[in-house]
């Protein structure tokens, strides 16, 4: 069994307080490049005025998610990646949207359906559609429905916090998911080193008595918190290669989408806000924030006291498998997680990369047992035949190759470009 | 790092051969850098990481415990140049090369000169004639004893040597044994040495510069080889603990095999490798021509590792 690695935490920089709510921006940029499983199209025009929770575009493909306008006020500009809304700071509401209190009596393929209707997305930093696994899982008999609390990036707290404060409501979340899926179990499964987040889980079953949900704690390593490794650990079971997790029975959705499963059927909110943890060594308060889908990186910034000194880099999402963003312009999208604004207590130094000398440690430390190694060889000698054979395609981009290798090579973002250029 | 796991090895080495390891590894030190330099600057890469990583310095600190105590200064040169140039960066520099360089130097000399590279020294624990820093240094200098001394006296063939004569002199092994070259277990001074290396080797594991797989499997390979051989006719063939204790096993199984640039690099195929490596080293020793045989045996596996890592790509998670 894969046992993982044991990362340096560096949740304590942003693991007290509660989550806060960022005022809605005077300005807001919806990528149309949302959703990772399908590309979306706009429904509004210029000039047109968009209520807070309006659908502004819809995917091509049936059973993927929306997308809703996180502001009321005047579309600005639409361009094939997104569209700006500029904000009159109403916050009028969609007329249209309602609480779904009989949504029990529904079957699975309207409730999934509903849910693609308001926006619901993986949020722990995929954003695949939920509504388009959960029909994928249509074909299958599903038994477990597997909720992720695992969050096992170093820097990121943000599901642990909405555990903390929200444990009631995503349990609600929970018991619509199991409605959607049919499966007949589900699993909260969080790290040991959440304990506030665990009692308030234990407390929110303990008042819900619903049998079918139970909670499962696991020793904090990394990378157990990706989808893969969760079901071998929870499960013992493999997802076979190229295919879904439905494909043996199994969903698995984050905790922060059964939270907005909740707020969407409950009242009639779609997913228009996210917690984004905000943190690293480069910015005043580090904290957890709700923020408006859309808002720039630099207004949640500077909604936390703004940088302090130099940052080398502004990361989106965690440490290990975040990208550097080009610009503090960026947008935050459904998938976006983490900020981290890392200077050099946050980034291991700049080591000049030596020759690999084929120890083997990345090939020990990666947790579904690729030779990165050899992948990397066969990469740098454009042999693509070799490099899909040894499995680029199930590289999950952990970086836990970089982590171990002695000789400082960047395996991973060399296997993340090589998987956008050969794989598509 | 592993320069200073060999620490204890050298200091139990030096004790009983004197001085000539140490001389021998300035020399090999120094050659190495100064070729490892050159090397570099012909091929137009910077200096200074390949210089600072310390693999030359393991390359030297190897042949240097292969060499003979007295070995000439030319050879020691020789070895080192062969190893650096021709096993290193003619392939491309560390991590390319298919070979483990301080085994194509030794292996290079030893075919080449065979007489010069066996002349070994007793243990001074057997021997009343002591030299002394200068004497030695002198020796390996100038290449020849000096005059005080008689070549009789100090050149006497190595442990598994004098087994391998003494066996083919159809003497049986209680007889050879019976020598003052050999101790308790194995070589005189030879098996503390080993024991040394196996407390090197142990170090090595426990700060995790190696991993376990190589060194067991070959250090059991060549056990069970030894054991089975023994059991059938004990009268001719010497004992596992003997195999274990004597020669470049440890210093092999610890040092030399585990080197990840030349092994395969999956964990089966590290275990097939080390204990192919250990068979090798016996069957050499026992039936060869040689009488060690972990550079051979080393030098054959490297041949083989790219075709073990194809045959052991472990199961990616999910394939069926
Ligand atoms: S960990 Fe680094 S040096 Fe070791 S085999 Fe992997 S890439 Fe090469
Ligand atoms: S990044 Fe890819 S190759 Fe590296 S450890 Fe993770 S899954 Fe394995």
């Amino acid at each position: 069994m894969y046992t993982g690695l044991r990362l340096d935490s560096f949740k304590h920089l942003c693991n007290t307080g509660t989550i806060e709510i960022m005022p809605a921006p005077n300005m807001v940029t919806l990528s149309l490049d949302q959703h990772a499983d399908a590309l979306l199209r706009s429904c509004v025009k210029v000039g047109e005025t968009v209520a807070l929770g309006q659908i502004i575009a819809r995917p091509d493909i049936s059973f993927s998610a929306c997308l809703h306008s996180s502001v009321s006020g005047t579309v600005q500009t639409i361009n094939a990646n997104h569209i700006v809304i500029s904000n009159n700071h109403k916050d009028t509401l969609d007329a249209s949207l309602t609480p779904k209190s009989n949504w029990q009596t529904w079957s699975k393929t309207e409730l999934i359906a509903h849910l693609a209707e308001g926006g619901i997305a993986g949020l722990g930093g995929a954003a695949y559609s939920t509504s388009a696994k959960l029909s994928a899982g249509q074909q299958q008999h599903i038994d477990t429905l597997i909720i992720n609390g695992m969050e096992c990036e170093p820097y990121i707290t943000c599901d642990d916090h909405l555990l903390r404060e929200q444990a009631a409501y995503i349990l609600n979340g929970v018991q619509i998911l199991l409605h959607a899926c049919g499966a007949s179990r589900a699993y909260v499964a969080i790290e040991d080193d959440k304990p506030l987040a665990i009692d308030a889980v234990r407390n929110a079953l303990a008042q819900l008595n619903d049998q079918r949900i139970s909670i499962q704690v696991f020793p904090t390593t990394y990378p157990h918190g990706d989808e893969g490794q969760l079901i071998g650990l929870l499960l013992s079971k493999e997802v076979p290669r190229g295919q879904l997790p439905s494909a043996i029975g199994v969903i698995v959705q984050n905790v922060a989408t059964a939270f907005a499963c909740a707020k969407w059927i409950y009242e009639g909110r779609p997913l228009i806000s996210r917690v984004v943890t905000v943190t690293g060594h480069g910015i005043h308060e580090c904290k957890n924030v709700e923020v408006r889908i859309g808002s720039a990186c630099k207004d949640v910034i500077a909604y936390c006291g703004g940088y302090r000194g130099e940052i080398s880099t502004l990361i989106m999402g965690g440490i290990m498998m975040g990208t550097a963003l080009s610009s503090d312009e960026m947008p935050i999208t459904k998938a976006s997680n983490c900020l981290i604004a890392a200077n050099h207590l946050d980034l291991a130094p700049n080591y000049i990369e030596q020759p690999c000398i084929r120890c083997g440690e990345c090939a020990h430390a990666c947790p579904v047992d690729l030779l990165p190694q050899q992948l990397l060889m066969n990469l740098r000698n454009q042999n693509t035949a070799a490099v899909e054979e040894l499995g680029l395609r199930d590289c999950i981009l952990c970086g836990c190759c970089d982590t171990v290798c002695p000789s400082h090579i960047a395996l991973a973002s060399r296997f993340r470009v090589a998987k956008l250029q050969l794989l598509g | 790092m592993v320069l200073l796991t060999l620490l204890p090895a050298a200091l139990v080495y030096c004790n009983y051969f004197g001085w000539g390891l140490l001389i021998q590894f300035v020399l090999a030190g120094i050659t190495g850098i100064t070729f490892e330099a050159l090397a570099l600057s012909l091929r137009r890469r910077s200096l200074q990481p390949a210089i600072s990583d310390g693999s030359t310095f393991v390359t030297a600190a190897l042949l240097a415990f292969s060499m003979p105590p007295l070995a000439p200064w030319w050879l020691t040169v020789s070895a080192t140049a062969f190893s650096i140039l021709l096993a290193k960066h003619l392939y491309g520099g560390l991590g390319m090369n298919p070979f483990n360089p301080a085994m194509v130097g030794y292996a290079v000399l030893l075919v080449s000169f065979p007489s010069a590279m066996t002349q070994w020294l007793p243990a001074s624990s057997v021997t009343p004639l002591q030299i002394n820093f200068s004497q030695t240094l002198q020796c390996i200098l100038s290449g020849q004893l000096p005059s005080s001394l008689s070549v009789d006296v100090l050149s006497s063939a190595s442990p598994l040597a004098a087994l391998k004569t003494g066996l083919a002199a159809r003497h049986t092994m209680d007889e050879v044994f019976a020598s003052s070259t050999f101790g308790n277990i194995a070589g005189a001074g030879w098996e503390w040495v080993s024991i040394a290396l196996l407390l090197g080797g142990m170090a090595l594991l426990a700060l995790r510069l190696i991993r376990w797989h190589i060194p067991v499997a070959m250090l059991l390979a060549v056990f069970f080889c030894a054991w089975i051989i023994n059991s059938i006719d004990p009268g001719r063939h010497a004992t596992a603990w003997f195999h274990l204790l004597s020669g470049a096993t440890m210093i092999g199984a610890f040092y030399i095999a585990t080197d990840p640039v030349t092994a395969p690099s999956s964990t089966r195929g590290r275990l097939i490798y080390g204990a192919s490596i250990g068979i090798l080293t016996y069957v050499i020793r026992s039936f060869g021509y040689y009488h060690d045989g972990v550079a051979f045996a080393v030098l054959t596996m490297n041949l083989f590792a790219p075709l073990i890592d194809k045959f052991t790509v472990p199961r990616i998670y999910g394939e069926t």
